[in-house]
């Protein structure tokens, strides 16, 4: 009945369907969404069936959570569109009106309050459910222990704060909340980007048990095999555009693959090759507080050291006490042999350490000043007379980094919060240069930037490595870590779980380590050798 | 360092958890024993009841700024609003105009609609509460003194004193007390028991969970707004009972010393945590500190003084604790 035509010889085409319309669960029209300064989502139509599973795929960036931002009330669509629910028209102005319609969410982000109780959470979505003005604790327990005990996640217990929960526990709470929610359709934006694979197939169990009765999910994720073994249809985004949907058995691994990025998979991440040197920074045994723990590595002059991790396993905590921005409570930190102890970062700056940060609106960047005046945070700190700062001299300075690393502004006075996330990273970057820098940490250095962009980012920080600088980066993005770095280091909850060299390095293996349960990392590893080198 | 941490016993970790747990009634605790010691006098029961007598009012209006605080919301014109209660009520039944009973609606749901138009411009207006409500802190005194030229208004209607102020049960408890202590069980039984607590709560610890789930932030906000104009409407009457009059300078001090109560008994200024057996902890606290200050002879300018770093020194203490729990 389903056609299936090559993706390689079309960059667009749409699945021939006999299914009659009043079948679609869901229907998408011409969606758009424009955030300033960046095309989301561009004409994308898809629809979904009842009882199906439905994946999205596509890379970072590609729309896919923008679209399920907007099918949940989160966002609201570009004027032009149509979303038909059971055939019928419908808009969603707040997340409340989705719920009504019977559309539960698990968003990638958090939904949780950390404060209340696990069953709390639970329930928290369903108050309309409850007749009355009272709480039904009672009632509550039943659910929370009804789902968790279906999840198999006994160690959870109901009556707990949600603060006190590990990560991946809070995201199985969250797991939890949707699936006892009375839906037609879930949403699932990654469930399973920090759970471990026994969690992740009980998720699985429990997908196959929604669709047996009737209900229809949309599952985001990245992980290619899980896709595979779950849905009924694929529908892939490229760039906000929909590029196709595809019947899952009609296609291997490779096809998704091609229609996700497209015919430049070769030129994303550029090849570089730097003669790596003497060791600059030296990390032994760092730790801070509670958070982090007994991490050691080395960087080499020219070296991209990469670190993996889920979601939660610190990786950014142990960036920021190597930037003094979080106390050093044990372990030794040397740069070029010799011990620093850098304790804000006003310190780490003076031992010629940058932090590119994750959060370029909160920490990277301010948003409400222009290009230039960013460009020079640092350079305006210099000593001067009286403190007069020469304008003319640091436009001068902006000017020529917007040349060297191509930041598409139409003038530097442009306001930086008006920049596409892509030149915003390059200006977060450009104001650490002039001092020369002997470390950089990059963190999350191409998150929600196109994948041009991105390949620019990848370019510059290949040109900072030839020119001897040491390069720490964060990546949550595997293909993108395994690519870049020279060498990965991986951690979970806060614990450093071993360095993975180049030769070792597939998608599988850093995911293993990153996921393992941490009470005995040596025992369920087939990497037991691997491990106790790195350690 | 480490050693402490790490090697610390678990006897040791237990009961610095139960420290943090009831640091509010530690804290009272030791405050009352000190002054004890100080001043025998002031475990004498008659003491104590005019502490809590003294404390009535606050602790009302601190009842409702919980609710207000756990939104991570603040409202400043609690005071203001007691005071227009009591001019208006003293206003209404002067000279026999009207009869108590139609009068205290008629103020009552003045009450409510001057904490919803806090919440309303608030909301609707996207502006900080904090900001909102430091306007009509002022708006409202300004009400007050414009009704009343500035001047006090006796009630001399029967029994409204005895009532509200200066009454006592079987002949023993203040009424005050007694009010403020079924407010503050009606008080913890909505925070802790109904949907409405619920949500309060939920919208404070994270708004966006709580917008996902699908909860009306907004009408939850209007109506904890609204309800910290009734908290203030039973604290405006109390005030103007103990007084016999209305007065339009009543409770300038009102709105802080709720603040401080709330914040003493451990509710997060952010929101999302709260206890009401907190903000009864915290309010006596403070009004401890008054009883006990003033039997040893301290000035008013001393008391205040003395108060601030008692906040201090709590929300030192309970940043401490919260390091230390991570």
């Amino acid at each position: 009945m389903l056609v299936y035509v090559n993706v390689l010889e079309l960059s667009t085409y749409l699945l021939e369907d006999f299914v009659s319309m009043d079948e679609y669960v869901l229907e998408l029209r011409n969606i758009s969404k424009t955030f300033p300064g960046v095309v989301a989502l561009k004409n994308v139509s898809m629809n979904v069936k009842k009882g199906e599973v439905h994946a999205l795929l596509g890379e970072n960036g590609a729309g896919k959570s923008t679209l399920i931002k907007i099918l949940s009330g989160y966002h609201q669509p570009d004027k032009g569109g149509e979303i038909l629910i059971n055939g019928k028209p419908v808009t969603f102005k707040e997340p409340r009106d989705a719920i009504k319609s019977a559309i539960v969410t698990i968003y990638q982000e958090l939904t949780l309050c950390p404060d209340m109780t696990v069953a709390e959470n639970i329930v928290l979505d369903k108050q309309n459910e409850f007749k009355g003005f009272l709480l039904r604790q009672s009632d509550y327990q039943v659910i929370a222990d009804r789902v968790l005990s279906a999840l198999g996640q006994h160690e959870i217990d109901p009556n707990k704060s949600v603060r006190s929960l590990s990560i991946a526990q809070q995201q199985v709470v969250e797991i939890a909340k949707a699936v006892t929610s009375k839906a037609q359709i879930v949403l699932m934006d990654e469930p399973t980007s920090s759970i471990s694979q026994s969690d992740t197939n009980k998720l699985m169990d429990i997908i196959r048990n929604l669709k047996a009765n009737g209900v229809s999910v949309i599952y985001i994720s990245h992980r290619l095999h899980e896709i595979n073994g779950i849905a009924d249809r694929i529908t892939v985004l490229r760039d906000g555009e929909l590029v196709g949907t595809v019947n899952n058995a009609d296609v291997t691994e490779q096809d998704l693959i091609q229609m996700m990025v497209g015919r430049e998979l070769t030129n994303v991440y550029p090849k570089r090759d730097v003669q790596i040197g003497d060791t600059v920074l030296k990390v032994e045994n760092l730790t801070s507080g509670e958070l982090v723990k007994d991490i050691s590595f080395e960087v080499h002059k020219g070296e991209i050291l990469g670190i993996g991790g889920l979601v939660g396993s610190r990786r950014t905590e142990m960036l920021e006490a190597l930037f003094g921005l979080r106390p050093v409570t044990e372990g030794k930190i040397y740069l070029n042999d010799e011990e620093i102890h850098p304790k804000n970062p006003r310190q780490a700056i003076k031992h010629r350490i940058a932090f590119v940060t994750e959060d370029r609106k909160k920490t990277g960047l301010v948003a409400c000043l222009p290009v230039f005046e960013n460009i020079n945070m640092l350079n305006a700190q210099r000593p001067s007379f009286a403190g007069y700062l020469n304008w003319a001299q640091l436009k001068e300075i902006a000017q020529k980094h917007r040349k060297t690393l191509d930041i598409r502004v139409s003038k530097i006075e442009q306001i930086m919060g008006s920049l596409s996330g892509g030149n915003q990273q390059k200006v977060a970057l450009a104001k650490w240069l002039d001092f020369s820098p002997q470390v950089i940490i990059f963190d999350e250095p191409t998150r929600g930037i196109d994948i041009g962009a991105k390949t620019e980012i990848y370019q510059i920080m290949g040109e900072l490595a030839a020119r001897g600088t040491a390069i720490l980066m964060v990546s949550s993005e595997l293909p993108e870590l395994i690519s870049v770095a020279d060498r990965i280091l991986v951690m979970q909850e806060g614990h450093m779980k071993g360095i993975v060299e180049k030769e070792k390095m597939t998608q599988e293996y850093v995911m293993s380590l990153a996921t393992q349960k941490s009470q005995n990392p040596a025992e369920n590893s087939p990497m037991k050798g691997l491990m106790n080198d790195a350690r | 360092m480490h050693a402490n941490v790490e090697t610390a016993p678990k006897s040791r970790t237990t009961f610095m958890k139960l420290l943090i747990r009831y640091r509010t009634l530690v804290i009272l605790i030791v405050l009352m024993t000190v002054f004890s010691l100080l001043r025998p006098v002031f475990i004498d029961p008659k003491n104590l009841l005019a502490i809590l007598k003294n404390m009535s009012y606050v602790l009302v209006v601190g009842l409702g700024m919980t609710f207000i605080i756990t939104l991570g919301g603040l409202d400043l014109s609690v005071g203001s609003i007691a005071a227009v209660v009591g001019v208006t009520f003293a206003m209404l039944v002067r000279g026999g105009t009207m009869a108590p009973i139609p009068a205290l609606l008629i103020v009552l749901v003045l009450s409510m609609l001057l904490g919803f138009f806090n919440g309303f411009v608030s909301v609707k207006g996207k502006i900080e509460p904090f900001l909102v409500t430091l306007a009509t802190m002022n708006i409202y005194r300004g009400l007050a003194l414009t009704l009343t030229k500035g001047k006090p208004v006796p009630i001399v209607i029967p029994h409204f004193a005895d009532i509200f102020g200066n009454g006592r049960l079987f002949g023993v408890i203040p009424t005050p007390v007694i009010i403020s202590l079924v407010i503050f069980a009606i008080s913890w039984f909505v925070y802790t028991q109904t949907k409405f607590g619920f949500f309060v709560r939920s919208i404070g610890g994270n708004q966006e969970a709580s917008r996902v789930a699908g909860i009306e932030i907004s009408k939850v906000k209007l109506a904890a707004y609204t309800m910290s104009g009734v908290y203030a409407f039973i604290s405006g009457l109390i005030l103007a009972a103990l007084m016999n009059s209305g007065l339009p300078d009543a409770g300038r001090d009102l709105a802080l010393d709720a603040i401080s109560g709330v914040i003493l008994g451990g509710t997060a200024l952010l929101g999302g945590v709260g206890t009401m057996w907190g903000t009864l902890g915290g309010c006596l606290i403070i009004a401890s500190l008054n009883n006990g200050m003033s039997l040893l002879g301290a000035q008013y300018h001393v008391q205040i003084l003395v108060k601030g770093l008692v906040i201090i020194f709590a929300v030192l203490m309970d940043n401490a604790f919260k390091s230390r729990q991570r």
